[in-house]
């Protein structure tokens, strides 16, 4: 039973993929999940999710720089993106183009509040 | 006739006195003298008669011919000085004044004194060359000062080489090379050539013929293995060819101009760490001994103040190593957390029903929480002693803030009642989540050292340009001797509570935080009634918080 919305995770750390995924899932989300930009860029090519949760520290390009391709794409510029990072990091992705950001470890709710706020069902 | 004035009156003062005294005519011959000017002469009384001033070498170096005209035309000649060689040769220096004597328009004599001033001429010119030794010791110390002063201009260790290299061309030498040596590997870091031509050719020599150990003539490894200096004053052409690995390097060498060389060794905390290399061309005179020493003498401050930038730079590297490997440390550690709470917080939901097991793995979380706080004050902390923390500034009503983390904290603090006095709202520009971590920090301090107590009172002041932050509270207080130490580093209070929560460091880095904002902390205490920790924050919206 889901509702319909497709939400796509990047991160380099399994158990927080599979963690994350679970959470989301349980929520009704449809979730997909990617271990870095290049992944990312793979799944792009042949669906667009409703949101897109990246973590600031991956392997090759950071967060910030997969959002700001997201952004120049027109496929991917009006996608909701949340930032995964330590606070100061994260004030600072609000002001270049995330809608919002949450840092780790983080409690289940705070993931499911933030991923709600910017994709109500 | 020619007399020779001694004449008993005269005697006295003419005679006696070593100023030179005469008569004589516009042709030459003396009319009168005195013992002061015969012996200053070189001559004898009976010769008086028959010299001529006129006639070289008696007469002065200075030819009488010009005097005569001038002395007609001036009618005196007042303190002229000249020099004047005796019948023996030996060269005196003198100081003459002179007037002529007519008879109506006709010239009939010229009288006059002539002084010694040798010993005093000796003097001038001994003054003059301690003068010039002077400005050159002055030039050298203005060169030492310049060099100093331009070098300091940067922390980069290879553009205060080259920055040292320019200031010697072309006032030291023709030309400089300096070669660095780390771990055994020479390289070079700077050359200045006096012809801009020749710089071409001089980076071209460097390039094809660098310096080679297993040359056994190379000055430059030379100095490196001894440590000791190497001049020569003069190169021969043959020492030039002897000393190149082929026809076109000796040719090389010979068309840079290598007449005369210093190399010199930069030495600091008693390593090597480069070498110097000065040379003059032919058309500059070759190096002194006193040209030596001081380049010995700069060798020795240039070395360390080239040290000074090698070991900055060295020092901002690690830092920026340090760093790197920190973040990298945290986002692993976090990482891990993450995983430990999401898990465990699955679990809870999955025991709504057990309340007890439940229970055991909200601690496991909440120790999470505890685990990525340390982490981040850890973070925090080297942030601050490498004076990286960066502040975002942002506009918002304070009272609301500190309503919000007494709410917050309450909630999770049955055992204090947690009293919040705030006034009408103030904007200010700060670092709201920073802000949110002092007033916490304070708060969460208040509570830990005062368990016996039943409250805790924090308020808010407005104080004209600034906005005053108070959090009291009842527990023992804090000595007058331990007051000052409050907010250093690791600091903790003896016989405080057993439990030692945290690392010690959240008043330090509170303290730190509210310093980047240009606010001050302030401590009242009174031992055994309580303690009034504030701080102040800045209220103006616009102004800027840091650098």
């Amino acid at each position: 039973m889901n509702n319909g919305k497709m939400i796509f995770v990047v991160d380099d750390d399994n158990d927080v993929l599979e963690s994350m995924k679970l959470i989301l899932e349980s929520e009704g989300y449809l979730v997909e999940t990617a271990i870095d930009g290049k992944m990312l860029t793979q799944k792009l090519e042949t669906k667009i999710p409703d949101m897109i949760i990246l973590d600031y520290r991956l392997p090759g390009e950071n967060g910030t720089e997969i959002a700001t391709n997201l952004k120049k794409n027109n496929e991917t510029k009006g996608i909701p993106l949340i930032m995964v990072s330590s606070h100061d990091v994260g004030i600072l992705a609000k002001r270049i183009g995330f809608s919002d950001f949450f840092e780790k470890p983080f409690d289940i709710d705070t993931l499911v509040t933030t991923v709600q706020r910017h994709l109500p069902v | 006739m020619a007399k020779h004035i001694d004449t008993k009156l005269e005697t006295s003062f003419f005679d006696t006195t070593p100023l030179g005294v005469y008569q004589t005519r516009p042709d030459g011959t003396i009319i009168a003298a005195n013992g002061a000017f015969i012996h200053m002469l070189g001559i004898t009384k009976r010769s008086l008669s028959t010299i001529n001033l006129n006639d070289y070498p008696l007469g002065a170096l200075y030819v009488r011919e010009e005097f005569r005209k001038k002395l007609e035309d001036r009618h005196d000649i007042v303190g002229l000085e000249y020099q004047w060689k005796k019948k023996d040769g030996t060269i005196i220096y003198v100081r003459e004044n002179a007037h002529v004597v007519r008879e109506r328009k006709k010239v009939l004599y010229y009288e006059g004194t002539i002084e010694n001033i040798t010993d005093r001429k000796k003097v001038e010119q001994e003054l003059l060359e301690a003068q010039k030794n002077l400005i050159v010791v002055q030039n050298k110390l203005t060169f030492l000062d310049e060099m100093t002063r331009r070098l300091a201009k940067s922390m980069d260790y290879p553009s205060r080489l080259k920055i040292l290299a320019k200031l010697i061309v072309p006032t030291l030498a023709d030309w400089c090379a300096i070669d660095t040596i780390e771990d055994g590997i020479l390289q070079n870091a700077a050359i200045s050539h006096i012809n801009p031509d020749k710089l071409k050719l001089a980076r071209m020599l460097k390039r094809k013929y660098p310096p080679d150990p297993k040359i056994k003539t190379s000055s430059v490894w030379n100095v490196i293995r001894t440590g000791k200096p190497i001049y020569i004053p003069h190169i021969s052409e043959s020492v030039i060819r002897a000393g190149a690995k082929t026809k076109e390097h000796a040719r090389m060498l010979q068309e840079i101009g290598l007449h005369s060389i210093i190399v010199l060794p930069l030495i600091a905390r008693g390593n090597t760490i480069g070498v110097i290399t000065l040379a003059n061309s032919e058309n500059k005179r070759e190096f002194d001994h006193s040209d030596f020493l001081f380049a010995e003498h700069i060798t020795q401050r240039a070395a360390t103040l080239a040290d000074n930038a090698r070991l900055y730079s060295l020092a901002l590297e690690e830092e920026k190593r340090r760093d790197h490997f920190l973040g990298i440390a945290s986002h692993e550690l976090k990482n891990t957390l993450a995983g430990i709470k999401s898990y465990t917080q699955l679990l809870e939901r999955k025991l709504q029903n057990d309340p007890k097991n439940a229970s055991y793995l909200d601690r496991i979380d909440s120790n999470t929480n505890r685990m990525k706080r340390l982490i981040d004050d850890l973070i925090d902390l080297t942030k601050l002693r490498s004076q990286k923390l960066t502040l975002i500034a942002d506009t918002f009503e304070i009272n609301q803030l500190v309503k919000e983390v007494c709410e917050e904290i309450q909630l999770a603090t049955p055992s204090h009642h947690i009293i919040c006095k705030v006034g009408h709202p103030v904007f200010l520009t700060a670092d709201r989540m920073r802000i949110r971590q002092v007033i916490t920090n304070v708060i969460k301090n208040a509570i830990k050292y005062s368990p016996h107590a039943k409250s805790i009172i924090v308020s808010t002041n407005a104080m004209g340009k600034y906005m005053k932050v108070s959090v009291e509270d009842f527990g023992i207080g804090i000595q007058k001797t331990n007051q000052e130490k409050i907010f250093n580093l690791f600091y903790r209070v003896e016989k405080e509570p057993t439990r030692t929560n945290g690392l010690g460091i959240g008043l330090y880095i509170s303290n730190e935080i509210i310093k980047l904002h240009r606010g001050t902390f302030s401590l009242k205490s009174i031992y055994g009634k309580g303690s009034t920790f504030s701080f102040t924050l800045p209220i103006h919206k616009k102004e800027v918080l840091y650098e």
